[in-house]
């Protein structure tokens, strides 16, 4: 399939559309493609990202579930494995931890337990995060995308912008095994340009937002957001900041991560998730075991705090990264105090 | 083996001295005896010199840094020879060491017991992956980088600035080599001596300096009168090697050499006389100047300027001078620094006679005046026993008269 050139396009599209968009247009190529989940009929899902598809597809390929997530994901990989190709739903991510068995230890296992013979191609939806969603609370506000990027057998894919976020889901839906596709709630209503033209783009490829010489930043989701904004605002004081967003978390691109440190020598990771087991814990180790020959400052982390998510707004405030703790941390790894 | 370079205990007291200038730089050849660099104590600022010779590597201490008596400041590493190690430790105090300049420690001091803690303690050196890298690839000694980063790492940008700044010597120097178009001169044998000699006068003599104003409306009358009188044209500078001879046998400590540590006062006052011969600059000499007439002062300074144009002078005429004069004034200069004439103390640097407005009782008058400045070895005088010698001086030239 070819790559529409994104800059000739103009067409713009929130994230939420270009998700919509994404499922709409694998559900009509296959009847195959099945949406399951809460509310996923009329309401459109938790957050209204699947409207009008049963109005197109009908129940035969859009059905709502009772609020049993652990049932819910053992009824997809029972579709999955006879022939469906189900994508599911997730309210907030936070409840997958209910399915976790059957993510994790059933789908994530049936093409190696089985020897190849049969596969599970599930997507499972997760909305996650937390920022503007401002007093979600401890259960509505996680990033829990760790859990799943330790999972042998499961994808893990996060994107942080409405093209990536169609590009990717097409792929996901094609992918003959599990993927953990992760939105962020807080992005939905971001817009961004999307072509008409179809596009697919493929899980494990990261993406450079930004070129730079100074420092390569790894950001990811909402942080993307951030790190962006950040690295305008160093420019004038002589930072030129290079961004990756590695797109697809597992398997990560660190081939493209190697590349950028070894040209730029210094390493700055943000995640929103807590800091402690989070995922830039592993490239930073990736980058250290490969490129430490060229680093000039050590690796430093932008991270959660290790905290339930508060309710209270001040102290909610408190726990994520943002931007002025970014470019904090990007003035010390570039010795710039 | 290398030699260590480390501060040497100067007084008895002596815990740390301060790095006044190093004299030689990092990588240059020095000799044995040379003087490496100036130490500053509270008494008083000495030259250290080199134990060995070779190459002078490895500073560690700079300039205007209070060093602990006994730190090892840089190595004199001789040909092949490897530095000791990339890790500088704090030397051990070593009592033979530092007997050696004859100062013998005689009471255990603060320095010993923090040394002695801390001898097992090394001081590393931060160098980030990236840069070790770079200064393999570019066979950097390490010596030569100072870090920028936290703790004094060294960081990429520390290479790449050195990396910068040997880029833009050899351009200079290629510049200066080979594209630069030149006319070879050799330099005159009394070139080469009075080069060698300014050398050691302005690296190993701390000079200080002190000026007066004065009137020589007096010396221009007596000058005007022994014309008259008797016939006699007596030079200015004549006339200033006779005042200045007999300024310096009241204050004969600015006739002096300082020798082993020990002052030299010269019983003899001769009196040199800075003069431009083709070949370079020379001072002949006015031997006993405080014993000889004006006239035979005038005869003299005749004879020398005879000599410096046509075939120069004899070694007795340029040898035993006690003090020099440099007279600018026939070239126009108003007044200026004259280096000392080592060894001897100082030398008096005389600018052009010129007519001022002064006042003279409380109403401007106009009077021809000229400026002395002279120049003085700190080690043998302070400002306060060289200013009742030129104030002396002063006075003898406003009022000629009162030369015997």
């Amino acid at each position: 399939m070819s790559m529409p050139d994104k800059d000739i396009s103009t067409r713009k599209l929130s994230y939420l559309m270009a998700i919509r968009e994404a499922m709409q247009e694998e559900m009509r190529r296959d009847k195959n493609v099945i949406l399951f989940g809460e509310d996923v009929e009329r309401h459109g899902g938790g957050f209204g990202v699947s409207k009008e598809l049963w109005e197109e597809f009908g129940d035969q390929q859009v059905r709502n579930m009772p609020i049993s997530e652990n049932c819910m994901a053992g009824l997809a990989l029972g579709a999955a494995m006879t022939g469906c190709r189900p994508i599911l739903e997730f309210m907030f991510m936070d409840f997958s931890a209910l399915a976790i068995d059957q993510i994790c230890n059933e789908a994530a296992k049936i093409h190696y337990m089985y020897g190849g013979q049969t596969n599970a191609p599930i997507v499972y939806r997760c909305p996650q995060g937390g920022l503007s969603y401002k007093s979600a609370g401890a259960h509505h506000s996680q990033s829990l995308e760790a859990w799943y990027v330790h999972v042998p057998g499961l994808k893990v894919v996060f994107p942080g912008t409405p093209y990536d976020a169609k590009g990717l889901l097409k792929a996901a839906i094609c992918d003959p095994n599990p993927v953990v596709f992760i939105e962020h709630k807080a992005l939905y209503n971001n817009e961004g340009i999307v072509p008409e033209d179809e596009y697919i783009i493929p899980l494990g490829k990261a993406d450079v937002k930004r070129t730079g010489s100074s420092i390569t930043v790894i950001a990811y989701g909402y942080m993307l957001q951030f790190a962006l904004e950040a690295a305008e605002k160093l420019m004038p004081e002589g930072i030129d900041v290079e961004i990756i967003d590695p797109r697809t978390l597992n398997p990560f691109d660190e081939e493209c991560f190697f590349e950028s440190v070894r040209k730029t020598h210094r390493v700055v990771l943000i995640q929103e998730a807590c800091r402690t087991g989070g995922v830039t814990a592993e490239w930073g180790m990736r980058i250290e075991e490969e490129c430490f020959d060229w680093l000039d400052a050590p690796i430093v982390r932008v991270a959660g705090e290790d905290v339930p998510i508060p309710y209270a707004q001040s102290l909610e405030e408190k726990v994520w990264p943002n931007i002025s703790k970014i470019i904090a941390a990007i003035k010390n790894v570039c010795y710039f105090n | 083996m290398a030699t260590e370079v480390y501060m040497p205990r100067l007084t008895h007291d002596m815990t740390k001295g301060r790095l006044l200038r190093w004299l030689k730089n990092e990588g240059d050849t020095v000799n044995q005896g040379d003087v490496l660099f100036e130490v500053e104590t509270d008494k008083a600022v000495s030259g250290v010199l080199a134990e060995a010779s070779g190459r002078l590597l490895s500073i560690t201490y700079h300039e205007n840094q209070e060093v602990p008596v006994g730190a090892i400041m840089a190595f004199i590493v001789e040909e092949g020879e490897e530095i000791p190690s990339m890790i500088v430790s704090m030397p051990q105090f070593n009592a033979e060491q530092i007997s050696r300049i004859d100062h013998i420690p005689t009471e255990k001091t603060q320095y010993e017991e923090d040394n002695n803690q801390g001898s097992s303690s090394k001081r590393r050196l931060f160098v980030t992956p990236i840069a070790r890298k770079l200064i393999r690839q570019h066979n950097i000694s390490i010596d030569q980088l100072k870090g920028s980063g936290p703790r004094g790492k060294i960081i990429e940008a520390d290479i790449l600035q050195y990396l910068r700044q040997q880029e833009n010597r050899e351009t200079v120097i290629n510049v200066a080599q080979s594209e630069l178009e030149f006319e070879l001169v050799e330099l005159s044998e009394i070139q080469r001596i009075t080069g060698q000699r300014m050398i050691q006068s302005a690296t190993t003599i701390p000079q200080f300096m002190l000026e007066v104003d004065v009137s020589t409306e007096g010396v221009f009358h007596l000058r005007e009168f022994l014309k008259a009188q008797l016939g006699i044209d007596i030079s200015f500078t004549s006339f200033l090697v006779k005042a200045t001879a007999s300024s310096l046998k009241l204050h004969s400590r600015l006739n002096a050499s300082l020798v082993d540590g020990h002052i030299h006062i010269y019983k003899q006052i001769n009196i040199g006389v800075a003069t431009a011969t083709n070949h370079g600059l020379v001072a002949p000499v006015v031997h006993n100047a405080d014993t000889l007439t004006l006239a035979q002062i005038q005869e003299r300074i005749d004879y020398f300027q005879r000599q410096a144009g046509s075939k120069g002078f004899t070694l007795q005429d340029l040898s035993g001078g006690t003090f020099t004069i440099s007279n600018l004034g026939m070239y126009g200069i108003d007044r200026f620094t004259a280096l000392i004439n080592p060894p001897e103390a100082a030398i008096l640097a005389v600018g052009r006679i010129h007519k001022q407005v002064a006042l003279k009782d409380d109403h401007p008058v106009e009077q021809q005046m000229l400026t002395l400045r002279l120049s003085v070895d700190h080690r043998i005088l302070d400002g306060a026993t060289a200013a009742p010698f030129l104030i002396d001086l002063k006075k003898t030239i406003e009022n000629p008269n009162s030369i015997s």
